[in-house]
């Protein structure tokens, strides 16, 4: 994960990259798309869920700073969380869990990873990422597939 | 304007409305939060810190509303480049 990829980018180039990603799991592992955003005049705010098949969800909540070059705006993310759980037999199971608005102790900065055991309880402590290994959504969408595809593969 | 991702830029009347839909929603998700956990939201770094409160997936929700809502509160008309 490097952290050029946290530059700030253009909306346009990033609704690209964002599309497209969605669009490589859109056959086969996401199955509604429950995310959305909200342009304000100083950033914009995404919320939301996507369903995924076996009860598999990723949770989003992100606000990303903007500013404007020739009157094309440009985001930069600010505050993050990505959480992958997964309904199964009416439990809710954490998998993973990603956010940088509390600084765990020790660490020298917010970004952090939780990570879970099969059964969702928490293995301690939190990973720390700093700014250099944080991931963007792909590659926590990338994650939980990945985590599907084991889980697949097992049950055969 | 809680969208899929749709691209012109809107007219700036309605970022404001954007922008103010997303205050109310947030101060009223601190809200929720705040009486379900009996923590003033001002408290909750201190909370954390101190261990009384667990950074549960709730939790970092109710964080990132606080943040976001003070960065939207607190930034003017974003700066040209």
């Amino acid at each position: 994960m490097a952290a050029d990829q946290h530059r700030p980018n253009s909306w346009e180039s990033y609704l690209s990259a964002h599309r497209g990603k969605l669009r490589d799991f859109e056959d086969h592992f996401i199955l509604d798309n429950r995310l959305t955003f909200d342009l304000l005049p100083e950033g914009v705010w995404w919320g939301g869920t996507l369903v995924c098949q076996d009860g598999i969800e990723v949770h989003v909540e992100r606000y990303q700073r903007s500013f404007f070059r020739k009157g094309s705006r440009w985001v930069e993310t600010l505050f993050y969380k990505y959480e992958v759980i997964q309904r199964r037999a009416g439990r809710i199971i954490q998998v993973v869990r990603y956010d940088n608005v509390h600084a765990q102790r020790g660490h020298p900065d917010a970004h952090h990873r939780h990570v879970f055991d099969p059964d969702g309880g928490e293995i301690e402590p939190p990973e720390h990422l700093g700014s250099q290994r944080w991931p963007n959504l792909g590659q926590v969408l990338d994650e939980a597939h990945e985590y599907w595809c084991r889980q697949q593969a097992s049950s055969r | 304007m809680s969208a899929q991702p749709q691209s012109p830029e809107p007219r700036p009347e309605v970022l404001d409305a954007n922008r103010l839909r997303v205050v109310l929603d947030l101060a009223e998700r601190l809200r929720a939060y705040e009486t379900k956990f009996g923590v003033a939201t001002s408290d909750l770094d201190a909370e954390l810190a101190s261990g009384r409160l667990a950074e549960t997936g709730d939790v970092v929700d109710w964080l990132i509303g606080y943040r976001t809502l003070t960065a939207v509160l607190g930034c003017g008309p974003a700066p040209a480049e």
